[in-house]
């Protein structure tokens, strides 16, 4: 029990991302027992289950949780009120989740976590034109938060509106410039605009810092076959040394790639690997 | 001089009580200071302008990561003359707080200064006039003379050894060294809730503003002025390709 505990409290305070592990620690380990001899990290526990619960669809587990939180602590409590308005989205009853996130909002502005539950309400109900609108809003006030900055960035690459998702993708990497998954985020979003210069830089970068990122090699690859194609028609000294330059790109991606799957060596993989990069090339 | 022995009553109904009381008078104020220090919420301007003044430096710091025209817009944006964010903050009419006039700021201030400072003087006057004149206890080792003011408090007398401690002195030094007692008992945040941490890391940044905003904001925006950009990786690709060359060239040869 005490190391279940334990590994739940490591899953809360990191926010770890593994949803069907706590309710597997919780089903197994906790969900019989008396938890009074945890003191208030029960409650704690409690909310932490509800809300993988509700994540995985699991009604009947999120809905025990908030029966005992809600016998514990007085309706008016702000956290309560999110997570009942929280089980209310998990049911798609969104009208009235927004109605308590409303009268949230309402008692305190500055409330972030309200405020990203509306938006991902809109989002939810695919209205993402609403949603960047008030996440705009919402980045108005809170001009460095990480999380939404991302967020924002995804809802512009849906609308496929992507000059607006690369300015979200440059927020990013000024706020954490040495998340490789930045950098070839960034780079893949001017690599769909076309500008394949900024891209393989970036990809290059990404390299720099992870070196095991495949994506990056695959993004050198590619962006140093469209310049080489692009300059293929004019005929001049410069784009016949941008065209060594390239083909250097080029074979030294390839190369790297292959010896990355050969790492894995699973022999068919890499054959098919082969095939596909050959495709690449001639295509 | 004569060996002075203290009644050993002394240390049932006096040395101990002071330390009794000045434990449970510490646990009391902690239990206070959680009733009385509400949760306050953040004012929205306040928040804005640290979030705003955190971006600029991030801009400053980091800007060598993102392209030119990136960095060149974002600055445009923050410092330009006419409607630049920081330009415009930096004359904006600050409300100037004024502890006296304002209700608000005076409650907080009484509220910290009753937990603080009340029962210090209520405790310690109820101290000196219950115990006062006692000797308690004699620490194991000569002092000096000078010593005498700080350990003897209530106690003026001249011909006695520096080194005992009287009963007034002995609480003020309890206050002090029990201090670490009581956050080893009350202290126990290792449930500390991590909601809260996240919502409060962006508080705490808006808390900390300084109380004339348009200062921060006219050095920030001096600082972002000087700022040039220097793209990082300008030569990325070639960094790249010649370390590589150089490392076949060594498993080469």
């Amino acid at each position: 029990m005490q190391a279940a505990v334990e590994k739940l409290r490591k899953y809360r305070d990191e926010n770890y991302r593994c949803h069907d592990e706590v309710l597997e620690i919780w089903q197994k380990h906790l969900s019989q027992r008396n938890l009074s001899s945890l003191g208030d990290e029960k409650w704690l526990i409690l909310e932490q289950v509800l809300k993988s619960a509700l994540q995985c669809n699991q009604l009947d587990v999120a809905d025990k949780c908030t029966e005992i939180l809600a016998k514990q602590f007085k309706q008016t409590s702000r956290r309560i009120s999110t997570l009942y308005a929280m089980s209310y989205e998990a049911r798609d009853d969104y009208d009235r989740a927004d109605k308590i996130y409303q009268s949230l909002s309402q008692d305190n502005e500055t409330d972030s976590t309200v405020r990203k539950r509306q938006i991902s309400i809109l989002k939810a109900q695919n209205k993402i034109k609403d949603a960047i609108n008030e996440l705009n809003g919402y980045l108005q006030l809170y001009q460095t938060d990480v999380e939404a900055w991302s967020e924002l960035c995804e809802l512009y690459l849906i609308e496929h509106d992507y000059a607006k998702a690369a300015f979200c993708a440059e927020e990013l990497l000024l706020i954490n410039p040495h998340n490789h998954l930045n950098h070839e985020r960034y780079a893949s979003i001017r690599y769909s605009q076309g500008l394949y210069e900024v891209a393989r830089s970036y990809y290059f970068s990404a390299y720099k810092i992870n070196s095991s990122n495949i994506r990056t090699l695959y993004g050198i690859l590619l962006t140093s076959m469209n310049l080489m194609n692009r300059n293929l028609n004019t005929t001049s000294t410069t784009s016949a040394l941008n065209r060594d330059e390239n083909l250097e790109y080029i074979s030294w991606a390839k190369d790297k790639l292959i010896e990355k799957y050969k790492e894995q060596s699973n022999q068919e993989l890499t054959s098919i690997v082969d095939i596909s990069l050959q495709n690449l090339m001639t295509g | 001089m004569a060996e002075l022995l203290l009644d050993s009553s002394i240390r049932f109904w006096v040395f101990m009580p002071i330390v009794a009381i000045t434990f449970f008078v510490g646990v009391l104020r902690h239990y206070i200071t959680i009733l009385t220090t509400g949760e306050k919420p953040v004012d929205k301007q306040q928040l804005a302008d640290s979030q705003a003044l955190i971006r600029s430096r991030i801009l400053r710091e980091n800007g060598k990561y993102i392209p030119k025209e990136g960095f060149a817009m974002r600055k445009h944006y923050l410092v330009n003359d006419e409607n630049g964010y920081l330009t415009s903050q930096q004359t904006r009419q600050q409300p100037i707080r004024n502890p006296i006039t304002d209700p608000t700021m005076m409650t907080e201030m009484l509220k910290n200064n009753i937990s603080n400072m009340v029962p210090m003087i209520v405790i310690g006057g109820w101290i000196n006039w219950a115990f006062s004149g006692f000797l308690c206890t004699k620490v194991p080792f000569p002092l000096t003379f000078r010593f005498k003011p700080m350990l003897q408090r209530g106690v003026e007398l001249l011909s006695l050894d520096a080194s005992w401690v009287s009963s007034v002195s002995w609480y003020a030094l309890n206050i002090f060294g029990l201090r670490s007692v009581n956050t080893l008992i009350l202290g126990e945040n290792n449930a500390a809730d991590q909601t809260k941490i996240i919502q409060d890391q962006m508080n705490v940044a808006a808390m900390s503003m300084p109380q004339d905003p348009s200062k921060a904001f006219k050095a920030e925006k001096e600082g972002l002025l000087l700022c040039d950009h220097q793209w990082a990786y300008k030569t990325i690709e070639e960094d790249i390709m010649t370390q590589y060359r150089l490392t076949r060239v060594h498993s080469h040869s």
